[in-house]
Protein backbone atom coordinates (compact mmCIF):
# COMPACT_ATOMS: atom_id res chain seq x y z
CA UNK A 1 0.00 0.00 0.00
CA UNK A 2 2.87 2.30 0.83
CA UNK A 3 4.40 1.65 -2.54
CA UNK A 4 1.07 2.34 -4.16
CA UNK A 5 0.87 5.74 -2.47
CA UNK A 6 4.43 6.43 -3.46
CA UNK A 7 3.38 5.88 -7.04
CA UNK A 8 0.58 8.36 -6.64
CA UNK A 9 2.84 11.02 -5.21
CA UNK A 10 5.19 10.54 -8.11
CA UNK A 11 2.32 10.96 -10.48
CA UNK A 12 1.38 14.33 -9.01
CA UNK A 13 4.84 15.77 -8.90
CA UNK A 14 5.49 14.83 -12.51
CA UNK A 15 2.13 15.84 -13.84
CA UNK A 16 3.44 18.96 -15.51
CA UNK A 17 6.12 17.13 -17.46
CA UNK A 18 5.99 16.52 -21.18
CA UNK A 19 3.42 14.04 -22.48
CA UNK A 20 6.16 11.53 -23.34
CA UNK A 21 7.30 11.56 -19.73
CA UNK A 22 3.74 11.12 -18.56
CA UNK A 23 3.20 8.12 -20.79
CA UNK A 24 6.34 6.48 -19.44
CA UNK A 25 5.23 7.24 -15.91
CA UNK A 26 1.75 5.80 -16.51
CA UNK A 27 3.23 2.62 -17.95
CA UNK A 28 5.63 2.41 -15.00
CA UNK A 29 2.90 2.78 -12.36
CA UNK A 30 0.71 0.23 -14.16
CA UNK A 31 3.57 -2.27 -14.09
CA UNK A 32 4.19 -1.54 -10.43
CA UNK A 33 0.54 -2.17 -9.65
CA UNK A 34 0.71 -5.62 -11.23
CA UNK A 35 3.96 -6.40 -9.42
CA UNK A 36 2.93 -5.16 -5.97
CA UNK A 37 -0.75 -5.91 -5.75
CA UNK A 38 -1.25 -8.50 -8.46
CA UNK A 39 -3.81 -6.10 -9.86
CA UNK A 40 -4.25 -4.83 -13.34
CA UNK A 41 -5.52 -1.35 -14.08
CA UNK A 42 -8.95 -1.52 -15.60
CA UNK A 43 -9.38 0.13 -18.99
CA UNK A 44 -10.23 3.79 -18.48
CA UNK A 45 -13.92 4.55 -18.45
CA UNK A 46 -13.84 6.69 -21.57
CA UNK A 47 -17.24 7.51 -23.01
CA UNK A 48 -18.58 6.11 -26.26
CA UNK A 49 -20.19 9.47 -26.99
CA UNK A 50 -18.16 12.63 -26.85
CA UNK A 51 -19.55 16.08 -26.22
CA UNK A 52 -18.74 19.34 -27.99
CA UNK A 53 -19.99 22.39 -26.10
CA UNK A 54 -20.35 25.43 -28.35
CA UNK A 55 -20.59 28.39 -25.98
CA UNK A 56 -20.32 32.17 -26.20
CA UNK A 57 -18.92 33.65 -29.39
CA UNK A 58 -17.56 31.44 -32.16
CA UNK A 59 -14.05 32.76 -32.75
CA UNK A 60 -12.36 32.55 -36.12
CA UNK A 61 -9.97 34.91 -37.91
CA UNK A 62 -9.87 37.56 -35.19
CA UNK A 63 -9.04 37.02 -31.54
CA UNK A 64 -11.84 38.59 -29.52
CA UNK A 65 -11.19 40.65 -26.36
CA UNK A 66 -10.90 38.45 -23.23
CA UNK A 67 -14.29 39.44 -21.77
CA UNK A 68 -15.96 37.44 -24.54
CA UNK A 69 -16.47 33.80 -23.74
CA UNK A 70 -15.44 32.01 -26.92
CA UNK A 71 -15.40 28.69 -28.72
CA UNK A 72 -12.28 28.68 -30.83
CA UNK A 73 -12.01 27.27 -34.34
CA UNK A 74 -8.49 25.93 -33.69
CA UNK A 75 -9.73 23.91 -30.71
CA UNK A 76 -12.86 22.48 -32.28
CA UNK A 77 -11.60 21.40 -35.72
CA UNK A 78 -8.79 19.08 -34.47
CA UNK A 79 -11.17 17.63 -31.87
CA UNK A 80 -13.63 16.75 -34.64
CA UNK A 81 -10.82 15.12 -36.66
CA UNK A 82 -9.78 13.09 -33.60
CA UNK A 83 -13.37 11.98 -32.93
CA UNK A 84 -13.79 10.89 -36.55
CA UNK A 85 -10.64 8.76 -36.37
CA UNK A 86 -10.97 7.23 -32.90
CA UNK A 87 -12.67 3.81 -33.24
CA UNK A 88 -13.77 3.84 -29.57
CA UNK A 89 -15.91 6.94 -30.06
CA UNK A 90 -19.32 6.01 -31.44
CA UNK A 91 -20.95 9.41 -31.74
CA UNK A 92 -20.93 13.10 -30.95
CA UNK A 93 -23.33 15.26 -28.98
CA UNK A 94 -23.13 18.97 -29.80
CA UNK A 95 -24.49 21.26 -27.10
CA UNK A 96 -25.18 24.81 -28.24
CA UNK A 97 -25.49 27.91 -26.14
CA UNK A 98 -24.02 30.46 -28.48
CA UNK A 99 -24.68 34.07 -29.45
CA UNK A 100 -23.18 33.59 -32.90
CA UNK A 101 -19.81 34.76 -34.13
CA UNK A 102 -17.46 34.45 -37.07
CA UNK A 103 -19.23 33.34 -40.27
CA UNK A 104 -16.30 31.43 -41.74
CA UNK A 105 -15.49 29.61 -38.51
CA UNK A 106 -19.15 28.79 -37.86
CA UNK A 107 -19.69 27.42 -41.35
CA UNK A 108 -16.40 25.49 -41.17
CA UNK A 109 -17.47 23.77 -37.94
CA UNK A 110 -20.91 23.08 -39.44
CA UNK A 111 -19.38 21.54 -42.59
CA UNK A 112 -17.08 19.35 -40.49
CA UNK A 113 -20.02 18.07 -38.42
CA UNK A 114 -22.09 17.48 -41.56
CA UNK A 115 -19.35 15.47 -43.28
CA UNK A 116 -18.53 13.30 -40.26
CA UNK A 117 -19.24 9.60 -40.80
CA UNK A 118 -20.11 9.10 -37.12
CA UNK A 119 -23.58 9.99 -35.85
CA UNK A 120 -23.94 13.53 -34.53
CA UNK A 121 -26.87 14.89 -32.54
CA UNK A 122 -27.23 18.55 -31.59
CA UNK A 123 -29.05 20.01 -28.63
CA UNK A 124 -29.85 23.72 -28.46
CA UNK A 125 -29.89 24.75 -24.80
CA UNK A 126 -30.38 28.37 -23.81
CA UNK A 127 -29.65 29.90 -27.18
CA UNK A 128 -28.49 28.91 -30.64
CA UNK A 129 -28.47 32.28 -32.34
CA UNK A 130 -27.16 33.60 -35.67
CA UNK A 131 -24.27 31.41 -36.88
CA UNK A 132 -25.26 28.82 -34.25
CA UNK A 133 -28.18 27.85 -36.51
CA UNK A 134 -26.07 26.18 -39.25
CA UNK A 135 -24.16 24.25 -36.55
CA UNK A 136 -27.43 23.04 -35.00
CA UNK A 137 -28.84 21.81 -38.32
CA UNK A 138 -25.53 20.24 -39.46
CA UNK A 139 -26.01 17.30 -37.09
CA UNK A 140 -27.85 14.15 -38.23
CA UNK A 141 -30.64 14.93 -35.79
CA UNK A 142 -31.33 18.11 -33.83
CA UNK A 143 -33.07 18.80 -30.54
CA UNK A 144 -34.08 22.04 -28.88
CA UNK A 145 -34.93 22.51 -25.22
CA UNK A 146 -38.44 23.80 -24.56
CA UNK A 147 -37.14 27.13 -23.28
CA UNK A 148 -34.23 27.56 -25.70
CA UNK A 149 -34.30 30.33 -28.29
CA UNK A 150 -32.90 30.78 -31.77
CA UNK A 151 -32.63 34.21 -33.38
CA UNK A 152 -32.79 34.37 -37.16
CA UNK A 153 -31.67 37.80 -38.41
CA UNK A 154 -29.75 39.37 -41.31
CA UNK A 155 -25.99 39.91 -41.27
CA UNK A 156 -24.95 43.43 -40.28
CA UNK A 157 -22.02 45.48 -41.49
CA UNK A 158 -20.11 47.75 -39.16
CA UNK A 159 -17.04 49.92 -39.45
CA UNK A 160 -16.18 51.73 -42.65
CA UNK A 161 -18.87 50.86 -45.18
CA UNK A 162 -18.75 52.12 -48.74
CA UNK A 163 -22.21 53.06 -49.93
CA UNK A 164 -22.11 51.32 -53.29
CA UNK A 165 -24.33 48.55 -54.72
CA UNK A 166 -21.38 46.13 -54.47
CA UNK A 167 -21.52 46.36 -50.67
CA UNK A 168 -25.08 45.10 -50.73
CA UNK A 169 -24.21 42.39 -53.26
CA UNK A 170 -21.39 41.16 -51.04
CA UNK A 171 -23.64 41.09 -47.99
CA UNK A 172 -26.30 39.28 -49.98
CA UNK A 173 -23.76 36.66 -51.09
CA UNK A 174 -22.65 36.02 -47.50
CA UNK A 175 -26.28 35.71 -46.45
CA UNK A 176 -27.04 33.24 -49.25
CA UNK A 177 -24.17 31.01 -48.11
CA UNK A 178 -25.74 30.68 -44.69
CA UNK A 179 -29.30 30.32 -46.01
CA UNK A 180 -28.22 27.58 -48.44
CA UNK A 181 -26.53 25.56 -45.71
CA UNK A 182 -29.52 25.81 -43.37
CA UNK A 183 -32.03 24.91 -46.11
CA UNK A 184 -29.93 21.95 -47.33
CA UNK A 185 -29.71 20.48 -43.84
CA UNK A 186 -33.16 21.08 -42.41
CA UNK A 187 -36.83 20.99 -43.44
CA UNK A 188 -37.18 24.78 -43.69
CA UNK A 189 -37.67 26.37 -47.15
CA UNK A 190 -35.72 29.33 -48.58
CA UNK A 191 -38.83 31.52 -48.67
CA UNK A 192 -39.74 30.68 -45.10
CA UNK A 193 -36.22 31.32 -43.82
CA UNK A 194 -35.92 34.64 -45.66
CA UNK A 195 -39.32 35.72 -44.40
CA UNK A 196 -38.21 35.01 -40.81
CA UNK A 197 -34.88 36.76 -41.37
CA UNK A 198 -36.43 40.02 -42.60
CA UNK A 199 -39.56 40.05 -40.44
CA UNK A 200 -40.22 43.33 -38.62
CA UNK A 201 -41.88 43.89 -35.27
CA UNK A 202 -40.38 40.90 -33.44
CA UNK A 203 -36.97 42.20 -32.38
CA UNK A 204 -36.53 45.46 -30.51
CA UNK A 205 -34.04 47.37 -32.65
CA UNK A 206 -33.65 44.93 -35.48
CA UNK A 207 -35.37 42.85 -38.12
CA UNK A 208 -35.59 39.11 -37.64
CA UNK A 209 -37.40 36.44 -35.64
CA UNK A 210 -36.94 34.79 -32.27
CA UNK A 211 -37.97 31.13 -32.23
CA UNK A 212 -38.65 29.54 -28.85
CA UNK A 213 -38.47 25.74 -28.45
CA UNK A 214 -41.50 24.31 -30.26
CA UNK A 215 -41.54 27.18 -32.82
CA UNK A 216 -38.16 26.09 -34.17
CA UNK A 217 -39.55 22.56 -34.67
CA UNK A 218 -42.79 23.87 -36.18
CA UNK A 219 -40.97 25.84 -38.92
CA UNK A 220 -38.81 22.81 -39.73
CA UNK A 221 -35.48 24.17 -38.56
CA UNK A 222 -35.03 21.66 -35.70
CA UNK A 223 -36.23 18.05 -35.63
CA UNK A 224 -37.61 17.67 -32.11
CA UNK A 225 -38.14 19.32 -28.73
CA UNK A 226 -36.16 17.44 -26.12
CA UNK A 227 -33.38 17.36 -23.59
CA UNK A 228 -30.28 15.40 -22.69
CA UNK A 229 -31.96 12.01 -22.26
CA UNK A 230 -33.70 12.19 -25.64
CA UNK A 231 -30.49 13.34 -27.36
CA UNK A 232 -28.39 10.50 -25.91
CA UNK A 233 -30.97 7.82 -26.73
CA UNK A 234 -31.21 9.15 -30.31
CA UNK A 235 -27.42 9.01 -30.54
CA UNK A 236 -27.52 5.41 -29.31
CA UNK A 237 -30.09 4.44 -31.97
CA UNK A 238 -28.09 6.13 -34.75
CA UNK A 239 -24.86 4.44 -33.59
CA UNK A 240 -26.53 1.00 -33.49
CA UNK A 241 -28.00 1.49 -36.97
CA UNK A 242 -24.58 2.40 -38.32
CA UNK A 243 -23.03 -0.69 -36.71
CA UNK A 244 -25.74 -2.92 -38.23
CA UNK A 245 -25.13 -1.50 -41.69
CA UNK A 246 -21.37 -2.06 -41.30
CA UNK A 247 -21.95 -5.65 -40.16
CA UNK A 248 -24.21 -6.35 -43.15
CA UNK A 249 -21.62 -4.99 -45.52
CA UNK A 250 -18.97 -7.32 -44.12
CA UNK A 251 -21.15 -10.45 -44.26
CA UNK A 252 -21.50 -11.26 -47.97
CA UNK A 253 -20.65 -14.98 -48.42
CA UNK A 254 -21.80 -15.22 -52.05
CA UNK A 255 -20.18 -12.05 -53.27
CA UNK A 256 -16.76 -13.46 -54.12
CA UNK A 257 -15.94 -14.13 -57.73
CA UNK A 258 -14.79 -17.73 -57.36
CA UNK A 259 -17.51 -19.01 -55.10
CA UNK A 260 -16.99 -22.65 -53.95
CA UNK A 261 -20.69 -23.32 -54.59
CA UNK A 262 -20.30 -22.52 -58.25
CA UNK A 263 -17.00 -24.31 -58.76
CA UNK A 264 -18.04 -27.78 -57.45
CA UNK A 265 -19.13 -30.20 -60.12
CA UNK A 266 -17.22 -28.65 -62.95
CA UNK A 267 -14.57 -30.99 -64.38
CA UNK A 268 -16.09 -34.23 -63.09
CA UNK A 269 -16.49 -36.95 -65.78
CA UNK B 1 -17.11 39.01 -40.50
CA UNK B 2 -19.32 38.42 -37.51
CA UNK B 3 -22.88 37.14 -37.48
CA UNK B 4 -23.99 37.52 -33.90
CA UNK B 5 -26.82 38.89 -31.80
CA UNK B 6 -24.34 40.78 -29.60
CA UNK B 7 -23.67 44.28 -31.05
CA UNK B 8 -20.17 44.74 -32.44
CA UNK B 9 -19.30 47.60 -30.10
CA UNK B 10 -19.98 45.33 -27.14
CA UNK B 11 -17.87 42.49 -28.58
CA UNK B 12 -14.90 44.78 -29.22
CA UNK B 13 -15.14 46.73 -25.93
CA UNK B 14 -11.67 46.86 -24.39
CA UNK B 15 -11.28 45.70 -20.82
CA UNK B 16 -8.36 45.04 -18.50
CA UNK B 17 -6.18 42.30 -19.86
CA UNK B 18 -6.42 39.05 -17.88
CA UNK B 19 -3.56 36.63 -18.35
CA UNK B 20 -5.16 33.45 -19.65
CA UNK B 21 -2.87 30.66 -20.70
CA UNK B 22 -3.51 27.37 -22.39
CA UNK B 23 -1.62 24.29 -21.35
CA UNK B 24 -1.85 20.51 -21.51
CA UNK B 25 -1.64 18.23 -18.49
CA UNK B 26 -1.74 14.46 -19.14
CA UNK B 27 -2.99 15.20 -22.63
CA UNK B 28 -5.90 17.29 -21.39
CA UNK B 29 -5.94 20.83 -22.75
CA UNK B 30 -7.04 23.55 -20.35
CA UNK B 31 -7.30 27.30 -19.90
CA UNK B 32 -5.61 28.66 -16.80
CA UNK B 33 -5.73 32.23 -15.45
CA UNK B 34 -2.44 33.27 -13.93
CA UNK B 35 -2.54 34.37 -10.30
CA UNK B 36 1.14 35.13 -9.86
CA UNK B 37 4.35 34.12 -11.57
CA UNK B 38 4.11 30.39 -11.13
CA UNK B 39 0.60 29.39 -10.26
CA UNK B 40 -2.83 29.77 -11.75
CA UNK B 41 -6.46 28.85 -11.41
CA UNK B 42 -8.13 26.45 -13.82
CA UNK B 43 -10.90 28.17 -15.77
CA UNK B 44 -12.08 25.38 -18.01
CA UNK B 45 -10.84 22.26 -19.72
CA UNK B 46 -11.08 21.91 -23.48
CA UNK B 47 -11.96 18.26 -23.92
CA UNK B 48 -14.73 16.44 -25.73
CA UNK B 49 -14.52 13.42 -23.41
CA UNK B 50 -17.26 13.91 -20.81
CA UNK B 51 -15.32 11.72 -18.34
CA UNK B 52 -12.58 14.35 -18.14
CA UNK B 53 -15.08 16.73 -16.56
CA UNK B 54 -15.60 14.29 -13.67
CA UNK B 55 -11.89 14.18 -12.84
CA UNK B 56 -11.46 15.89 -9.44
CA UNK B 57 -8.07 17.22 -10.57
CA UNK B 58 -9.68 19.20 -13.39
CA UNK B 59 -12.46 21.00 -11.53
CA UNK B 60 -12.71 24.74 -12.26
CA UNK B 61 -11.01 26.79 -9.56
CA UNK B 62 -8.32 24.18 -8.92
CA UNK B 63 -4.90 25.68 -8.42
CA UNK B 64 -2.52 24.68 -11.20
CA UNK B 65 1.20 25.17 -10.72
CA UNK B 66 2.98 26.09 -13.94
CA UNK B 67 6.08 27.83 -15.11
CA UNK B 68 5.65 30.69 -17.52
CA UNK B 69 8.12 31.03 -20.36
Amino acid sequence: MELFQEGHRNNDSFSQLSSQGNQDLARHSALQNIRNLGQMNLPDGSSAFHVLPVIGQIEGHLVLPPRNKTTKYEHVIPQLVAIEQNPRIKGLLIILNTVGGDIEAGLAIAEMIKSMSKPAVSLVLGGGHSIGTPIAVAADYSFIAETATMTIHPIRLTGLVIGVPQTYDYLDKMQKRIIKFIVDNSRVSVQQLQEMMFRTGELVRDVGTVLIGEEAVHCGLIDEVGGLGAAISKLRILAENLENIDAQRQFQPFACQYSPFVYTGIGRN
Amino acid sequence: MLYSIIPNEEIWAETDEVGIYELSINGCRMQVASVDGNSGVLIRILSTDPQDYLNPKYQPGTSIPFIRD
